[in-house]
């Protein structure tokens, strides 16, 4: 016991490198234990899938048809009404598949290009696609009764999110409709239908999930690390506005935003991700905090090393498990989050396709219920919220030394 | 003990400071600035009611003078101890006073009272479900470690992870839907907390000529059940599984160990040596547990129709009402501080090696 | 001779599953503990001594531990047969037990007092009053000053020294036939683990209990116990007297403990210390489990023709060993009056009979053992330590 602490601060400063390469590769086992799990395959199942909906929305659910031919000549509406966001993502998925399959690069590197292909398609496709200002979600299927229309390959859901089905109105059967045969999962109460807008709040979800996750594990490392690092008042001071941060709760705050600024879904990110750092900060403030007292840290800086140089470089990749597992929880927690808010009819556009928007549409003004307003969506966030848990856990759980001895 | 509670209290003042703060900040830093939400529904307005906003927000806030100032004054109306002022509004003195949370114009009186009404509601929800909370989590942590790795551990385990991840809006409409919505069950009431003639009911349920009555008790149950649950659901998964952790740790404890050795049965052994240990970490987390509950609750309040701080807020920012959403959100975070001080002290009690010096 | 012995184990054999299969950390072990003797089991960590000691007590945790044959009995009756609930009257009034770790050995959030009464409530018939008298009492003989206030105090308030004489008092507030002490100093400062055993020393002489001491430190066992068992891999190896164990060892691992012990007056050079690592229970060698790092048989394996000798290679070296320490286990023999031995290369080995390792000696008092009229000022040194250590 003791000769072993003796062996560990006498060889550090030649060790702490090493120290961390191996604890890298403990990061790789404790990813590969959780994924050992049959639970944690399904989450990861279902969350690919909402990815997939998400990227292709626009093939999957939408008033335009895929391939037309009208009076002899073969178009592709779909097509010609892709967004700039809509054609980066699909972009960016194709690249980042090309990417990962250059072996020979560092993940540092292949992160770093698929950025840079990233931002340049966003920056091309914005000057240049220009999708047609007017969407005439009814002219296909007016074309179609008209008889125009030889050949048609439609999108599996033959209805875009915003499409209001003006041209089906029906003062009989005021919506929203129940499922039925053309509309798998019914249409909400203006109409649209609800499982081409599910598809679309996959876009919504997954953006929300990680850009906002993603701030607040910034800010949280930020605040987190200067705490850890510079200890003393600002360890005290930051410590005070994780308390003030912590105190409040979160769903408050986050209320007294959504009143005071406009509805915007990059504003609901940056909200979200601004109340939510607080776990971050302090997991990385505990790790430093835990990892200066010890010998091996002592005696790099014994040995000449800067603390700095300590801390950040070498002992930060130390504490990524933990930041990831906090990261876990935190990408339901901000899917939740957003639900909420478009629960209560706040933070995003009020026409954007959200899962929280239409499960408010469930119980009626008049008290009347509808239920696939309420299944559906609630259904996709407790499965997409349950699932991030899962992973979570069983990242936890594989980080946790005493359910794993080794 | 006492200088504990002192010093926990004088810590509390920084973080009272800080929410205070923030609060301003989000006021402050909005597009357009203080009032800004208040002034836009100016719309609706007539032209006198125009001025009275705009005087009342100068006179609260001072808006020409700079930001920090703004706050001070802004602090000073909020805080019950500070200048006072007279009928003029001239200074007179500093001291004690009745805090000034502003005025709801739309509801045409001061904040703080459309508060002092909402807050009991709230309050009750989370005090109801606490108890809930903590009594489920803990039989339910101390059974699966008992019995760790039987059918019960691993069903509780996934089951309540299960339930956390159950959006509360969810759990919250599928109850509304199905149980009280008259196209289905229609078997507990759709809102409220109580019948509108509880007030009339004897507290007890009783048996008349006319049939039964369900009397105040009955039906405050008969209302509080589905929000109750759909409040608490939640929060089992986390504290139950720290329960199940820490007494697996303290079965294994040398001191459990000792008791063991000294004749003690497995039954006492468990109830008087592991669980007075095993319940420590649970106090300590309350302080997560607290804002998360009082969070709930707003969503809970909605869709439930109860007129608490959750409803009241969603319904302020509806309405532009500013003042109602700054104040509020301070509130909440006063009411909230104030709890973790409790679990502090709890805490402290629980453990023995918390210092109280 | 003529006395009965407190407490008998015979033919021990203890496994334990374990998710890489099942391991044995205790097999055939035979002891025999007399009224107000001091025995000693020594060896490594992880030989089974503690395991051993615990299974007096049946407080192996099982599953996954099990006791697969033997016999433990305290006078007449089996300590195996009994009931848990008639078990549960013998821990801590006949056999009390005293454990390595006294900073976590106690109950945090109970004071002293209240873990000392407990133990007396469950064995004596008295009140709580009266209680709380005894295990002032029982704080005052361990010599811990100001006892009346020291009960309301809670573990975290007391330094380790403290504290294990609280766990010693508590164990003896009821007055038990036997105390197991499981490496009681292993967790302490040198200067105050003296103490400790100048402590248990004292109490035994009063008491006239057994000890069963389980220690790898040598000198503890030198300078207190009356008859030595060594344990290695499982198994007793080696019982004999504490004057025959350190004047003659026989076993070759007990010689190699004994080398490895620095001695005042010895020659310089290196201290020697025993090749190789303990084995895993997992995957013990055959035959006898010391042969990998037998120095004996490597001689004897020279001498011999190569057809009796076996090739063993490990990653640092290469060496011959005799065949029959690969092949057979050597059973504990009583190789010499009064001292048992397990080793084939031992004198006297192939002659011998195999017996129980029955020994009811008392060791003479003698003068290397330090007096115990220096304690009340230990105690103050204490105290002091004490509170050095609040402090900090």
């Amino acid at each position: 016991m003791s000769s072993a602490s003796i062996n560990s601060s006498a060889g550090s400063l030649a060790d702490a490198p090493a120290h961390v390469e191996k604890r890298r590769g403990w990061l790789a086992s404790v990813v590969h234990h959780a994924l050992s799990r049959w639970g944690t395959r399904l989450s990861l199942a279902w969350i690919g899938l909402v990815a997939f909906c998400a990227v292709f929305a626009p093939f999957l659910a939408n008033s335009f048809p895929l391939l037309v031919k009208i009076d002899g000549h073969w178009s592709s509406p779909a097509m010609t009404h892709l967004t700039a966001v809509d054609v980066t993502l699909v972009i960016a998925v194709f690249s980042s598949i090309v990417i990962l399959n250059f072996k020979g690069l560092s993940r540092l590197a292949q992160a770093g290009i698929f950025l840079v292909i990233l931002l340049a398609t966003l920056t091309i496709a914005h000057f240049v696609i220009k999708p047609p200002l007017v969407r005439g979600y009814e002219e296909y299927r007016e074309l179609k009764q008209e008889g125009r229309v030889q050949a048609m390959l439609p999108a599996p859901i033959p209805y875009s999110p915003s499409d209001h089905l003006k041209d089906q109105f029906d003062f009989t059967h005021p919506q929203p409709w129940a499922p039925s045969g053309s509309h798998l999962f019914g249409t909400e109460q203006n109409g649209e239908d609800v499982l081409s807008v599910m598809i679309y709040a996959c876009r919504i979800a997954m953006s929300i999930g990680f850009i906002s996750t993603g701030i607040a594990v910034f800010i949280g490392i930020i605040v987190g690390g200067f705490m850890g690092y510079f200890v003393g008042w600002v360890d005290l001071l930051g410590m005070r506005l994780v308390e003030v941060f912590g105190a409040i709760p979160t769903i408050y705050l986050l209320l007294a935003f959504c009143a005071a600024f406009e509805r915007d879904i990059y504003m609901v990110m940056a909200i979200i991700g601004l109340t939510g750092w607080t776990s971050d900060a302090r997991f990385v403030r505990a790790e430093f905090l835990r990892l200066r007292g010890q010998d091996f840290v002592h005696a790099a800086i014994a040995a000449g090393l800067p603390l700095r140089s300590v801390l950040f470089r070498h002992l930060l990749p130390n504490a990524l498990a933990p930041i990831l597992v906090s990261a876990s929880f935190g990408v339901a927690a901000a899917i939740l989050s957003e639900s909420v808010l478009s629960f209560l009819g706040l933070g995003l556009p009020v026409d954007a396709a959200s899962w929280g928007r239409l499960l408010n549409q469930s119980v009626g003004q008049g008290g009347g219920f509808h239920l696939w307003l309420a299944m559906y969506p609630g259904l996709a966030i407790f499965l997409t919220v349950f699932s991030y848990n899962v992973i979570g856990e069983s990242l936890r759980d594989a980080l946790d030394p005493r359910l794993n001895p080794q | 003990m006492l200088s504990y509670i002192v010093r926990r209290l004088l810590l509390m003042f920084p973080t009272l400071i800080g929410v205070t703060v923030i609060v301003f900040s989000v006021m402050a830093f909005a597009p357009g600035g203080i009032g800004a939400a208040l002034r836009s529904a100016e719309g609706n307005m007539r032209a006198e009611d125009r001025k009275k906003v705009e005087a009342y927000l100068n006179k609260r806030y001072g808006l020409d003078k700079p930001k920090v100032v703004q706050y001070f004054r802004w602090l000073n109306q909020v805080s019950p101890i500070g200048f006072k002022k007279d009928e003029e509004g001239n200074a007179a003195g500093f001291g004690f006073k009745p805090p000034d949370l502003g005025e709801s114009f739309l509801r045409r009186q001061p904040v703080i009272r459309v508060i002092a009404e909402a807050l009991p509601p709230t309050l009750f929800l989370n005090l109801l479900s606490i108890p809930i909370v903590y009594g489920i989590a803990i039989l339910s942590g101390i059974y699966a470690a008992r019995y760790r790795g039987r059918t019960f551990d691993v069903t509780t385990g996934s089951l309540f992870l299960g339930l956390w991840s159950i959006p509360t809006m969810w759990s919250g409409v599928m109850m509304v839907g199905f149980l009280s919505s008259v196209d289905y069950l229609h078997w507990f009431p759709t809102g409220g907390m109580h019948d509108t003639l509880s007030a009339y009911m004897r507290f007890l349920p009783s048996f008349a000529a006319d049939g039964f009555h369900r009397g105040w008790l009955l039906d405050s149950i008969w209302h509080l059940l589905l929000p109750v649950t759909c409040l608490s659901i939640g929060s089992f998964a986390f504290l139950s599984k720290l329960m199940r952790s820490s007494v697996l740790e303290n079965l294994q404890a040398d001191f459990a160990r000792t008791a063991r050795a000294k004749g003690v049965s497995d039954q006492n052994v468990l109830l008087r040596h592991v669980l007075s240990n095993s319940i420590i970490p649970l106090i300590t987390v309350a302080a997560t547990i607290l804002p998360g509950l009082l969070g709930g609750s707003v969503i809970v309040e909605s869709i439930f129709s109860i007129n608490g701080m959750g409803k009241l807020m969603i319904d302020a920012i509806y309405t532009r009402d500013q003042e109602l959403v700054m104040s509020e959100t301070l509130v909440v975070g006063i009411v909230s501080l104030f709890s973790l001080l409790l679990a502090d002290i709890l805490y402290a009690l629980a453990d023995p090696r918390v210092s109280y010096e | 001779m003529t006395q009965k012995p407190l407490l008998q184990i015979r033919d021990l054999n203890i496994a334990f599953d374990t998710p890489r299969g099942q391991i044995r950390p205790v097999r055939d072990v035979s002891l025999d503990i007399f009224p107000g003797q001091i025995v000693a089991l020594v060896g490594e960590s992880g030989c089974g001594k503690s395991v051993t000691s615990l299974s007096i007590l049946r407080l192996i945790p099982t599953p996954p531990g099990k006791v697969l044959s033997g016999k433990i009995s305290l006078e007449s009756r089996d300590l195996l047969a009994l009931t848990e609930k008639e078990m549960r009257k013998v821990r801590g009034k006949d056999i009390a037990m005293i454990f390595q770790e006294p900073m976590t050995s106690l109950n945090p959030v109970y004071t002293i007092g209240d873990q000392i009464v407990e133990a007396i409530m469950l064995h004596q018939h008295v009140d709580t009053k009266r209680a709380y008298e005894i295990a002032e009492e029982s704080l005052r003989e361990v010599g811990i000053a100001d006892a009346h206030r020291r009960l309301h105090e809670y573990p975290h308030q007391m330094s380790g020294g403290m504290r294990q004489r609280v766990m010693i008092a508590m164990a003896l507030s009821c007055k038990p036939r036997l105390l197991i002490a499981d490496e009681p100093t292993t967790a302490l400062d040198v200067t105050i683990q003296a103490q400790i055993l100048e402590l248990l020393r004292k109490l035994q002489r009063e008491t006239g209990m057994a000890i069963l001491l389980i220690t790898h430190d040598l000198g503890v066992v030198a300078e207190n116990a009356d008859v030595v068992a060594v344990m290695y891999a499982s198994r007793v190896v080696e019982v004999a007297t504490v004057e025959e164990i350190f004047d003659h060892p026989k076993h070759p691992y007990t010689q190699g403990l004994l080398r490895s012990v620095p001695k005042l007056g010895a020659p310089e050079g290196r201290l020697e210390s025993i090749s190789g690592a303990v084995p895993n229970p997992a995957r013990f060698p055959t035959g006898c489990k010391f042969h990998p790092r037998c120095p004996l048989t490597r001689q004897a394996a020279v001498k011999v023709p190569a057809d009796q000798t076996v090739e063993i290679k490990t990653v640092e070296e290469k060496f011959r060993v005799l065949k029959i320490c690969t092949t057979m286990e050597p059973e504990l023999r009583e190789i010499e009056q009064r001292h048992w031995g397990a080793c084939h290369l031992v004198e006297n080995y192939e002659r011998s009979k195999v017996s129980l390792p029955v020994l009811d000696h008392r060791r003479e008092v003698t003068a290397n053992v330090v007096d115990t009229e220096h304690e009340g000022s230990l105690v103050l040194d204490e105290l002091e330590q004490g509170r050095k250590e609040q402090n900090s």
